[in-house]
């Protein structure tokens, strides 16, 4: 089968740099040395900033991705009395270089980044009443009607060297193993006053809730080229990849969310293959 | 202060704990992430490198560097949340103070001589029209943990970072923190009391941490690391009596003798692993 038709925006330069790449994954082996179907080393270390409720590094490669997890108590949202509430900012400063005061390009990606990692936990759809990841059982409720958590997650970009996504999901499941709830009661009186029923928080370090993570999903981006699929791109071979998806898997290899991005046609037969891949990543990851 | 401790056991003139970490950031340069007490800052300097964007008005000339510098603060960063943008007040002071004391740092043929202690007075080393200016040095700053000294740990970082970055420095900057008033007096009493100061009671505390600052405010002094210890600056955000002054410079120009140490061994330790180090 020919290879599609490269698109004008190949440069003489690119084209070569392309043909390299495309090549070597016909072949299995990438610039790296590594086969089409291999990951980069991944290290995860948990509770990494103090000030934080939870926190953790994620390292996959050369990139390095950290992730804060603060508390908020604040109202619920009207359809969902019961749910919490999750807010994820991404920082991509510290990896992208100062180009003038082309602030708004990062503070776009970084953006973006956030918000297909909020997916993750919270259904797009504002008006559906289904629970997100975090809340099969209301884990997050103080007082139902008045009062629940808002997390607050908070990423940084070290360094970046591919699978962004990737590492960033992985860095915020990691946090939400390693927050600390504290624990607290409320004061059951018959009338409630208008800022709500009288909480108070538990302030020993020592005695908190932990979340169950079970259904947090976590990202598995594949690129795809012609027949082939590699997983856990570097950031070199994102640049030349056509095709990436992005799939947002759960433990126990189910698919929950897909993105895509790429400007050449996939074959209907490689899509499911690289399904089922996914879902196989997927479930090998969420054991982390 | 109990038994001439503070809360957390230290004495008055004791720092907190010092670390440097290098290699933070793989694709920097030089990176390292510094920490003092519970402050961490990681930093990381790209450069030289031809300059991106068109030529910004003339900050560079042309054998030295121009450079660019930003600093985020984490918003995990405090016990509460709390984001900080890229017009927050103390965000814009810090980033000029750091992006002028690099400059300095690879300007050396002029900067550290005949500077009085308010601030740079020659740094201006500004190229008229020099579109010859091609190379820019890149640092970032990312405050992790922010525990009281930010502005001193950042000095710090951004010294370490740039110095195993292999930039040519004329000198190392370090900096340290002490609170501007002494310890059990509020800003009345030491208007009263002038002479009769109890040594060994009332302290002006080294390296405050955030608990003591919001009690106490804090001063940042900022020195160079040579044997002749110059000031290269000094800030204070809260009231203090100008009596006061002189020694609290003092305290603090001990502290940044010691950290000034501390930088130096850990560098050479550094270099010494992946290079091969010479003494001057």
């Amino acid at each position: 089968q020919q290879p599609a038709p490269r698109p004008s925006w190949v440069s003489v330069m690119m084209a070569s740099a392309l043909e390299y790449f495309e090549s070597g994954a016909r072949e299995n082996v990438r610039e790296d040395g590594r086969e089409n179907c291999m990951f980069r080393t991944v290290v995860v270390e948990r509770g990494v900033v103090e000030s934080a409720a939870g926190s953790a590094q994620v390292q996959v490669g050369d990139t390095k991705v950290l992730c804060g997890i603060s508390l908020e108590m604040c109202n619920p949202v009207e359809n969902k009395p019961k749910s919490g509430l999750v807010e994820v900012s991404v920082d991509v400063s510290m990896a992208r270089s100062i180009a003038g005061s082309s602030w708004k390009e990062y503070d776009k990606d970084g953006e973006e980044l956030a918000n297909q990692i909020k997916r993750l936990y919270v259904n797009g759809d504002e008006s559906s009443s289904e629970p997100g990841t975090l809340d099969r059982d209301n884990d997050l409720s103080i007082a139902e009607g008045q009062s629940v958590w808002l997390l607050h997650m908070d990423c940084v970009v070290v360094n970046d060297d591919g699978s962004l996504l990737d590492a960033l999901s992985m860095a915020c499941r990691a946090s939400l193993l390693d927050l600390r709830i504290p624990k607290f009661e409320v004061l059951e009186t018959s009338e409630v006053g208008p800022s709500g029923p009288d909480i108070t928080i538990d302030e020993d370090p020592n005695s908190f809730w932990t979340l169950d993570c079970s259904a947090v999903p976590v990202i598995v981006s594949i690129g795809i080229v012609e027949r082939n699929w590699l997983f856990d791109m570097s950031k070199r071979e994102e640049t030349l990849c056509r095709n990436v998806l992005s799939f947002g898997v759960a433990s126990g290899g189910v698919i929950k969310q897909v993105k895509s991005m790429g400007s050449a046609n996939v074959s209907y037969k490689v899509m499911n293959n690289v399904i089922e891949a996914a879902s196989l990543a997927g479930k090998k990851r969420n054991v982390l | 202060m109990i038994g001439g401790l503070r809360q957390d056991g230290r004495r008055w003139k004791e720092l907190r704990r010092l670390s440097c970490e290098y290699g933070t950031v793989s694709s920097a340069d030089g990176s390292c992430t510094f920490t003092m007490g519970r402050t961490k800052v990681m930093a990381a300097v790209f450069g030289p490198q031809t300059r991106s964007g068109s030529n910004r008005g003339a900050s560079g000339s042309h054998s030295i560097p121009a450079v660019e510098l930003k600093v985020s603060w984490a918003p995990f960063a405090t016990q509460e949340r709390r984001e900080r943008g890229r017009t927050d007040r103390f965000i814009v002071e810090l980033e000029n103070m750091l992006k002028s004391t690099v400059e300095s740092m690879l300007n050396f043929t002029q900067s550290f001589q005949g500077g009085s202690g308010g601030g740079f007075g020659n740094n201006t080393v500004v190229g008229i029209g020099s579109s010859q200016s091609s190379s820019e040095v890149q640092v970032k700053v990312l405050i992790l943990e922010a525990d009281g000294g930010v502005r001193s740990c950042c000095f710090n970082a951004v010294t370490c970072a740039a110095a195993v970055a292999n930039l040519t420095l004329g000198d190392l900057v370090v900096a340290c923190g002490c609170t501007p008033r002494a310890f059990g007096k509020t800003l009345r009493e030491s208007q009263k009391t002038s002479d009769a100061m109890q040594v060994g009671t009332a302290r002006m505390l080294l390296d405050p941490n955030s608990l003591e600052i919001s009690k106490f405010g804090e001063l940042t002094l900022t020195t160079t690391v040579s044997g002749d210890q110059q000031v290269v600056s000094c800030l204070c955000d809260s009231k203090m009596q100008p009596e006061d002054l002189e020694e609290c410079v003092e305290t603090c120009a001990q502290g940044c003798k010691t950290i000034g140490n501390f930088v130096r061994k850990s560098i050479m330790e550094y270099m010494g692993k992946v290079a091969s180090v010479s003494m001057h």
